[in-house]
């Protein structure tokens, strides 16, 4: 049998870091589990910024980038390579080190005395030894020009001196001071957080949309790719690919919780939104991960035909095997106490941190970023009265950055919760692993997700339990009553997930055996079945396109 | 999978004593109104995330399958809340530069099909991200200054923009119209709630007194304490008054030392009256084993309120055998009619007329108890016998 080419298409804006995007994960599954297949290959399309994201997936995923092909247009965008000298964010590295000029000026500040003394020390040594002309013309050429920088400098600040005394004594600031200070602070928010930049946003935007073109262009171009999928709705440009496609439409988040995404600091996502809505309008066959997906999110406000929606359920994200020593043996318990220990000292509690060093810590865990549907302030209110009412002494490790939402900093604030709730965004998927295994009990109050969260077999994987919040996608895959009775509660009442999660770590044991038929269960499928069954259906749209019954 | 209907009953301010109590109920009513017309609803009530002012105490009659769910205001920019509506699939423009959504750090009470807003008293207008119905008591302020010009303005745009307005009496029903311009179609009247009833054990320890009645009152500036008191000092001083008064409720243990500013002309008063200083007791709240002992060994209770919705402290009084004399307004007479309570009236606005009933009541009441209604008439104005009515008007915007 031939090999088949399949296209899969992912348009994602500059300074996208695949590895931290679920979708990017996904992706790597997919990628993974082709790799087992000899008839298939996966041609990846992408523009030209999101090469190195990839590859930088691949490494952190084991995936051998030689198993797929990278379809990408030529050329970086000019504004691009702007943004990668000043921000750093470059060709060929996912970094956020800062750009040259800035690498260098960092490098100035904190080498001081050492660095000037290595560099000043031989270069004074040869002027002292120099008889030639050679000398004294570098030294000519060298200090009168500085000369004339300090004579001329010297002069700016008696001026700027000067006035700032003279306002000081009119008791006003001058306004140039004030507005030299915003348009630094600015540029200085701006390089800190560009995600969030509206006009940053938008030029990215622009070359994101370029780019998407040209990779359509590209794509309608190859003839022996039999058909193409979208792991997201996020590019409209993918409908206009000739060749049979598959959409996939994961959620529509924004739509379930208008209010909480409705966040001025996130207001990137009304344009997006936007462009979803017309991407799933003019797509022709969709999957999605969950049956409840499907009805609500898609039949409910598109008129398509539903044997055009599909559904492929994802595989269960296991963790053990990341959990391994290089001989492929599990990693002692010092081991992992030790890999908490280094998850700890992210935490963004710094002064809390500094000086731990105890890993005998009992704690309860949930793993996410703190977006709007996640139900973070549910899980506060329901831990807070487990700490202060029924002195349940465990800490609460959360994975999210409560920068990003001022809310749920503040009710950590406010409930003097900040040394008992830590905060450690950027973990490893090792250093995760670890705090799976060595939390008491995982927990996941999100209220909506695509399909069933991965929180339960993460953490059965590492021998840990898992309560979760009875919602329609996790009741799709964890359907046994007597396991539901057990490990559900109401996402919207803080009391029963407090009695759950009580309840849960008075009887740990008892719960892990009750889930653990369950998820050897779940663990038969892997993302094999969920690669082949994509295929299966991208398979099918192309004899269909080629008229083959 | 589909879920039942799911309603939000919000306490936009944080109320407390009889305005708590009547979100409770109100809330009752739509659970019971919901089952009783075959569609049983989710009710949720909400209040406001304050611990000093709300505890579980506060909530311990609460029907047991009604969820409590505590918030904070979250105020939204024009563009945030256009951008909210986006996200909702919803066709509109802002008008206002600010609006307000409910924040219950879940999902904004957009898990609920429909808010009902307990009073008007919202300061910018309500993202209209789910229909609303209002339930509005009163609008006192057309009859007292009890707000600076123009402050009641955003709560009048709260109840026109509504889907529903609900009131209880015909007296406002009238305001809602004529004074707060709310559309016909949208208003509802409907039922007053009565609470059950409870007849609690007679609190021990009180020892004998000399006859007193009860007023039951607290500082708001339209419970009319300067005629009030004025009134008093007619009875004691001038028509040999005999019964002493107890004065009870919310913030009044300290009603004569003019701690509030419209009770600086009562401090006075109380100043320069031996008699009132000697013959009225300033209780304050009481816990109601102890109120209703006091009242129910009081020879009657005296609402001397200029004006409001009603008070169902005669109805309370009715219920234990003890009479009431009202200050004669329409809420009053709407209540007085409904249940067939038999009050005796006085003008609030004449302190002489209201000296001369607090006489005539003094020698009247112990026959006024037979004029009282049967305790099964009282609880003809059950929650349960008016819930339908409130499930119809919620229904109908659903």
């Amino acid at each position: 049998m031939s090999v088949k080419n399949y296209g899969i298409y992912v348009a994602f804006p500059p300074t996208v870091d695949m590895r931290a995007q679920g979708l990017g994960r996904y992706l790597a599954a997919l990628l993974n589990a082709s790799k087992n297949d000899p008839n298939v290959r996966f041609v990846v399309a992408c523009p030209v910024w999101a090469r190195p994201s990839l590859l930088a997936l691949c490494e952190s995923e084991k995936i051998d980038p030689a198993g797929f092909d990278i379809l990408s247009p030529k050329g970086t965008p000019a504004l691009l390579r702007l943004f990668n000298l000043v921000y750093g964010r470059s060709f060929g590295r996912v970094s956020l080190n800062g750009g040259r000029f800035s690498r260098f000026w960092q490098k100035l500040k904190h080498s001081g005395l050492p660095l000037a003394y290595r560099i000043g020390l031989p270069f004074f040594k040869w002027t002292a030894t120099n008889t030639g002309i050679l000398a004294p013309v570098v030294l000519s050429v060298i200090f009168l020009p500085l000369g004339a920088v300090i004579v001329i400098g010297g002069f700016f600040a008696t001026c700027v001196l000067t006035l700032r005394e003279a306002s000081n004594l009119l008791k006003r600031k001058p306004k140039f001071l004030d507005l030299w200070r915003r348009r630094t602070n600015k540029i200085a928010r701006i390089y800190r957080n560009q995600k969030n930049n509206a006009l940053l946003y938008a030029l990215y935007q622009m070359m994101a949309e370029d780019q998407a073109k040209k990779l359509v262009k590209l794509a309608n171009k190859r003839a022996d790719i039999v058909a193409w999928y979208a792991p997201a709705a996020f590019w409209e440009e993918f409908n206009d690919i000739k060749a049979p496609k598959l959409m996939c439409v994961p959620d529509l988040v924004l739509n379930d919780f208008p209010v909480g995404y409705a966040n001025p600091e996130v207001s990137r996502y009304a344009k997006s939104f936007q462009i979803v809505m017309r991407a799933i309008e003019g797509a022709d066959h969709i999957v999605t991960y969950s049956e409840h997906i499907k009805q609500e999110n898609v039949l409910k406000f598109y008129p398509k035909d539903p044997d055009k929606i599909h559904v492929i359920r994802h595989a269960p994200n296991t963790l053990h095997q990341l959990l391994v020593d290089k001989n492929g043996n599990p990693l002692s318990h010092e081991a992992l106490k030790a890999l908490l220990l280094t998850s700890l000292k992210k935490s963004s509690q710094k002064e809390y941190v500094a000086s731990l060093n105890t890993t005998d810590i009992q704690f309860i865990f949930y793993a996410s970023q703190f977006r709007p549907n996640k139900n973070v302030i549910t899980l506060l209110r329901a831990y807070k009265h487990l700490l202060h009412r029924k002195f349940v002494s465990h800490k609460l490790l959360l994975t999210g950055k409560p920068d990003m939402v001022p809310q749920i900093k503040q009710f950590i604030y406010d409930h003097h919760l900040e040394n008992d709730v830590l905060c450690l965004p950027g973990l490893s998927a090792t250093q995760l692993a670890a705090c799976y295994a060595l939390a008491d009990l995982a927990v996941n109050p999100s209220l909506s997700e695509g399909g069933c969260p991965f929180t339960f077999t993460e953490a059965m994987s590492v021998g840990t339990p898992a309560v979760m919040a009875r919602i329609p996608v996790t009741m799709e895959v964890l359907d046994d009553s007597s396991l539901q009775d057990v490990m559900f509660f109401d996402p919207y009442d803080w009391q029963s997930l407090a009695d759950r999660m009580e309840w849960a770590l008075a009887n740990k044991d008892h719960l892990f055996a009750i889930q653990t038929p369950v998820y050897n269960r779940l663990v038969q499928r892997t993302w094999g079945d969920v690669v082949n069954e994509h295929i299966d259906i991208l398979h099918s749209l192309s004899k269909q396109e080629a008229g083959i019954a | 999978m589909n879920r039942p209907v799911r309603i939000a009953v919000i306490l936009p301010v944080p109320y407390r004593g009889g305005s708590l109590r009547g979100a409770q109920m109100l809330a009752e009513a739509l659970l019971l109104g919901s089952r009783q017309a075959g569609e049983p609803a989710e009710i949720v009530l909400a209040h406001l995330d304050e611990p000093d002012k709300y505890s579980d105490h506060h909530f311990a009659d609460l029907h047991p399958d009604i969820r409590r769910r505590p918030y904070q205001w979250q105020t939204l920019y024009k563009k945030t809340a256009e951008r909210a509506m986006i996200y909702a699939r919803q066709d509109w423009h802002a008008e206002s530069p600010l609006y307000l959504a409910p924040d219950d750090g879940i999902n904004q009470f957009y898990d609920c099909d429909l808010w009902v807003i307990v009073s008007d008293r919202l300061l910018h207008p309500l993202l209209p991200i789910r229909p609303t119905v209002h339930m509005v008591y009163d609008y006192i302020q057309r009859y007292e200054p009890i707000l600076p010009h123009g402050q009641d303005y955003p709560y009048l745009e709260a109840a026109r923009k509504a889907q529903a307005v609900m009131v209880t009496t015909r007296f406002t029903e009238q305001d809602a119209l004529n004074y707060a311009g709310v559309e016909r179609e949208k208003l509802h009247k409907v039922p007053m709630l009565v609470p059950k009833f409870t007849r609690m054990e007679r609190a021990s320890g009180i020892a004998e007194e000399p006859p007193y009645f009860i007023w039951t009152t607290n500082p708001s500036p339209h419970k009319n304490h300067p005629n009030a008191f004025l009134a008093l000092r007619e009875y004691y001083d001038v028509l040999g008054g005999t019964l002493k008064c107890h004065i009870t409720g919310a913030m009044t243990e300290n009603l004569l030392e003019a701690k509030f500013p419209n009770l600086a002309p009562v401090s006075e008063l109380a100043k320069k009256s031996e008699n009132i200083r000697k013959n009225v007791l300033c209780l304050g709240e009481l816990a109601d084993s102890l109120y209703q002992s006091r009242l129910e060994r009081a020879a009657f209770l005296w609402h001397a309120g200029r004006i409001d919705n009603g008070t169902f402290s005669v109805v309370e009084a009715a219920h234990l055998g003890v009479p009431s004399l009202s200050s004669d307004y329409p809420a009053m007479r709407e209540m007085d009619e409904m249940f067939k309570l038999n009050l005796a009236w006085m003008d609030p606005n004449n302190p002489m007329d209201m000296a001369r009933a607090l006489k005539k009541m003094e020698v009247e009441a112990n026959e006024r108890r037979k004029l009282l209604p049967a305790e099964e008439m009282l609880n003809e104005h059950s929650v349960e016998h008016s819930a339908l009515a409130y499930w119809k008007v919620v229904r109908s915007c659903l």
